[in-house]
């Protein structure tokens, strides 16, 4: 096991060396840059730059050095999880504004994971128990549907009935906390967080919810057809002991598995929810970093995707081996 | 008896010519009132209340004296990227410093885009050779914070010297700054107040782009070296001077500023209102459902359609007026003027026949738009209206062709001239609107009729601007320019000097055009330059270099639960706008 995890680790190096060097390349590959999209601005606003300011404001951007040299100094930095600062123009260190996109990313992103399998595996269950009778092909369907509307359509349609006051006007469309707060006492601030959270939560978890429920059917039905399940039905069990004691053991696994697989998407955020209800998170960062070619920006985000990606991966292989005595890890 | 009809005859004779000499008269009156009335500029802000309460929140409608109070929400796309006072560049950071925070020692009045003194006592003392200017601050401005120990700072020509320094600081990264303000070699402080900027050569203009341009910061406070200037802790927690100041500025959220009574603003802003909210709305699909349910008082809205939607909503009728105006900013077609086909200004002046202008106006812009006849804003004082924009007429622009050679000489349908075929792409940004690509949707069908072959690509607009437009690699291009709201120079667009490194894009060459140029750069008198202006827009007219479209409005929805408001030239501005409590 421990050789195991040391040769994993080891070779998440070039992995992630790999990641950052593709990163790199493909960001200075896309026409334009930092200095660029200001010009562009400024275009915008009527203001012209000479050469020569420019050639300056290159230099100071260190846009003018070799790429080799560019990455290099990058690299040497982030070794020490200093990734500079922004080129977006608010000139932040790029950890500041990973720091504060984080925070709010991950919140959300862990309510919405909490969401998805408090709900999915009654759901799952339900669906596996009763497989094949008319009520739960509608269930299905039902799920099929869900899991076909693109969420900014989903989030628009919530939006109408709820927010606007055409129909409802009973949650709030903007933001994650109510901004005058004052006199709020405690309970008030929690209630007005869960308020804001109702919509971007059920955007974020609607397609995972579904996804995550057919995982769930698919595993409970195949536990519901083996030997030890028939058994325990054989002994007596009572039905909702067979189910929930040793089918539910048995049918969680993949499910479970599946968890250490949304660490990326816990971190990663999502542009489309993030803009939709002005939430500033991961998403919207990275949105922003590409937009405004913020190397630096973009360089970290992706750095730091990689690690939880190639550490969702390895968590999952463990929880594989963990709950299922059939994988060895060698 | 015969001499009497002779009388007769000769007084009768006598009325027909004064009665023939009256019609004359009358008639060349009552054409001479027509063409006034024709090369009259069209009305450039319009407010509509559709309901009595709707009216009564309307300027001058209402009998209650104003109230200080109140917190004024407005949707803004974005945060600013900083609200460094020297580093700024973008507009959102644009408008908060200058209307504000960083007042500018000379402000433009929204109603008539004149200048006005600000943070300057009067306008400066000007020499006899242009070359230097006498500047004297406002007394008892002071900065929201002063000393560690309490101490009020007074702004002085200490942060004047200071910030002059700094910007003419090699280290500082602040192209857009210094750029305009390369021209004032020195600065002479002679006492606490007033100070001299000289320039080496005189400059139009030079009133305006120190007054408006220059920028303070509060000396006693910056920390940063000018190398890492916009790291300073400033730049996130600003430090003023204005009538309002910052109270709270969560990223990504919203930025709250708070009324500072202590500022000595002009009369005619008394800013009554005691809170100002800017909600960032990533999102603009939502500013309406937000302006609706209360969230927001002012709602700026991007399509013209959705507004035209509004504006018949029984609901929005009651809760919201409805204003429209014209921004500084004009659209256009640029034509490569070393292209093989377009060398030709009668070539340039065919493919403006084609475009249907007026009716993308007034179907995809909903009439929020007006078609443009040369290269200014409509509003502007140096728009010529006696230049009118050529209509649509295919029929003329085929004749044009025609003129210039083109022809379908091997029958494959198209048109040709030396074996060319004339065909051509317009290169566009990817995020202009839905109504313009309309626009270019009819043109190119029009062209297409016609047997000339257009397409359209479209890239970001950085990569379109560094990479085609000032390489000049391409036939055609869809851009746009903002013109200086006061007195735009146009000698960087259509200067032949400025083919190179500037912005005359479409490489457009004209000595006269050169040389009115040049003379409007010195001119100081205001009469003056427009009638440069005018010429300008005579020569630009007749050479085509380009199509100018549209200068589009901006439509904004205010809140009836504001009262006396106003829309200038350049806006909400919110001046004496107020809040009943």
């Amino acid at each position: 096991m421990r050789t195991y995890l040391l040769k994993r680790l080891l070779f998440c190096v070039p992995t992630l060396l790999g990641i950052t060097l593709v990163t790199f390349a493909l960001s200075r590959m896309v026409p334009g840059g930092p200095l660029s999209q200001r010009l562009a601005l400024l275009h915008e606003e009527g203001i012209e730059v000479g050469d020569e300011e420019i050639a300056r404001y290159r230099d100071l951007l260190a846009l003018d050095r070799p790429l080799l040299h560019q990455y290099g100094t990058w690299l040497r930095q982030s070794t020490t999880l200093d990734f500079g600062r922004s080129q977006s123009g608010d000139n932040l260190p790029v950890r500041t504004k990973i720091g504060e996109a984080l925070a709010v990313s991950l919140g959300l992103q862990l309510v919405s994971i909490l969401f998805i399998y408090v709900l999915s595996i009654p759901v799952g269950c339900y669906g596996a128990v009763c497989y094949g009778r008319w009520h739960e092909r509608w269930v299905t369907l039902g799920l099929l549907l869900l899991y076909s509307i693109p969420v900014f359509v989903l989030a628009y349609l919530l939006i109408v009935l709820l927010c606007t006051g055409q129909v409802l006007s009973i949650l709030p469309l903007h933001g994650l906390r109510t901004i005058d707060r004052q006199g709020f006492t405690w309970l008030d601030h929690a209630a007005d967080i869960a308020r804001h959270l109702v919509l971007p939560v059920i955007c974020l978890s609607a397609a995972g919810f579904t996804a995550m429920t057919r995982y769930m059917r698919a595993g409970m039905v195949e536990a519901l057809a083996l030997d030890f399940v028939r058994t325990a039905r054989a002994k007596g069990l009572r039905e909702r002991t067979v189910i929930f004691k040793h089918a539910l053991a048995h049918g969680i696994v993949p499910v479970l598995a599946l968890l250490a697989g949304l660490f990326p998407y816990l971190l990663s955020g999502s542009v489309i929810v993030e803009n939709i209800f002005g939430i500033p998170g991961m998403g919207r960062l990275a949105f922003d970093s590409v937009q405004s070619r913020d190397y630096p920006t973009l360089m970290a985000l992706s750095l730091i995707i990689g690690i939880a990606t190639m550490a969702g991966f390895l968590v999952s292989d463990l929880l594989q081996a963990a709950f299922d005595p059939r994988v060895r890890l060698r | 008896m015969q001499s009497s009809t002779a009388v007769r005859w000769a007084v009768l004779l006598a009325g027909v010519i004064l009665a023939s000499l009256g019609v004359l008269f009358a008639t060349s009156i009552d054409q001479a009132e027509g063409e006034a009335q024709r090369t009259e500029p069209p009305p450039f802000l319009k407010s509509h209340a559709f309901t009595d309460l709707a009216r009564k929140s309307l300027k001058g409608s209402s009998s209650e004296p104003p109230v200080r109070g109140g917190t004024l929400t407005t949707s803004w796309f974005t945060d600013p990227q900083t609200l460094n006072n020297i580093t700024r560049y973008d507009s959102y950071a644009n408008r908060v410093c200058r209307y504000f925070l960083f007042p500018p020692l000379l402000d433009i009045d929204g109603s008539t885009l004149e200048l006005r003194p600000e943070l300057a006592a009067s306008f400066p003392e000007l020499s006899g050779d242009h070359r230097t200017q006498t500047w004297t601050l406002k007394k008892g401005v002071c900065w929201h914070r002063g000393l560690a120990d309490g101490t009020v700072v007074e702004v002085t020509t200490r942060d004047v010297q200071f910030c002059f320094d700094l910007i003419k600081n090699e280290k500082l990264a602040a192209p857009h700054l210094q750029s305009p303000l390369a021209k004032f070699k020195s600065l002479e402080v002679v006492d606490a107040y007033t100070f001299r900027i000289k320039l080496d050569e005189p400059y139009a203009r030079a009133v305006y782009d120190f007054g408006w341009e220059f920028r303070l910061m509060p000396a006693h406070l910056v920390t940063a070296p000018p190398e890492r200037f916009d790291e300073d802790p400033l730049s996130r927690e600003p430090v003023g001077y204005g009538p309002f100041r910052v109270e709270k500025w969560d990223r990504g959220s919203h930025l709250t500023l708070v009324r500072n009574l202590s500022y000595p603003s002009p009369a005619h802003k008394p800013y009554y209102v005691e809170r100002l909210r800017l909600l960032f709305v990533r999102d603009l699909d939502q500013t309406l459902p937000l302006f609706r349910r209360g969230e927001i008082d002012i709602a700026v809205m991007n399509d013209p359609t959705r507004y035209e939607v509004a504006r018949k909503e029984d609901d929005l009728r009651e809760r919201a007026t409805f204003h429209e105006y014209y921004l500084p900013r004009w659209l256009y077609i640029g034509w490569n003027n070393d292209h093989w086909a377009f060398r030709d200004p009668r070539v340039r002046r065919a493919m403006t026949f084609f475009f249907p202008r007026e009716m993308m106006a007034s179907r995809f812009y909903e009439g929020h738009a007006a078609v443009l006849s040369g290269p200014f804003a409509i509003n502007a004082k140096g728009y010529n209206h006696a230049v009118k924009p050529l209509p649509f007429d295919p029929g003329a622009g085929e004749a044009l062709l025609r003129e210039a050679g083109f022809a379908d000489h091997d029958g494959d349908g198209w048109l040709d001239r030396d074996g060319k075929k004339l065909e051509f792409v317009v290169l566009e940004p990817i995020n202009n609107p839905a109504a313009l690509e309309s626009g270019f949707e009819m043109f190119q069908k029009e062209l297409s009729k016609a047997g000339v072959a257009m397409t359209t690509e479209q890239m970001a607009f950085d990569v379109l601007l560094e990479s085609r437009a000032k390489t000049h690699q391409f036939a055609a291009i869809s851009l746009g320019w903002s013109p200086d709201p006061v007195d735009d120079d146009l000698f960087v667009v259509f200067h032949s000097s400025m083919c190179e490194g500037g912005n005359n894009f479409v490489n457009y060459r004209n000595p006269e055009c050169d040389a009115l140029l040049e003379r409007a750069r010195v001119e100081h008198d205001p009469q003056e330059r427009i009638r440069i202006s005018h010429r300008l827009h005579e020569i630009i007219d007749a050479d085509h270099p380009m199509t100018f479209l549209i200068n589009p409005e901006s439509l904004v929805l205010v809140s009836t639960r504001i009262r006396d408001v106003n829309i200038t030239q350049l806006g909400s501005l919110m001046y004496d706008w107020w809040i009943p409590k």
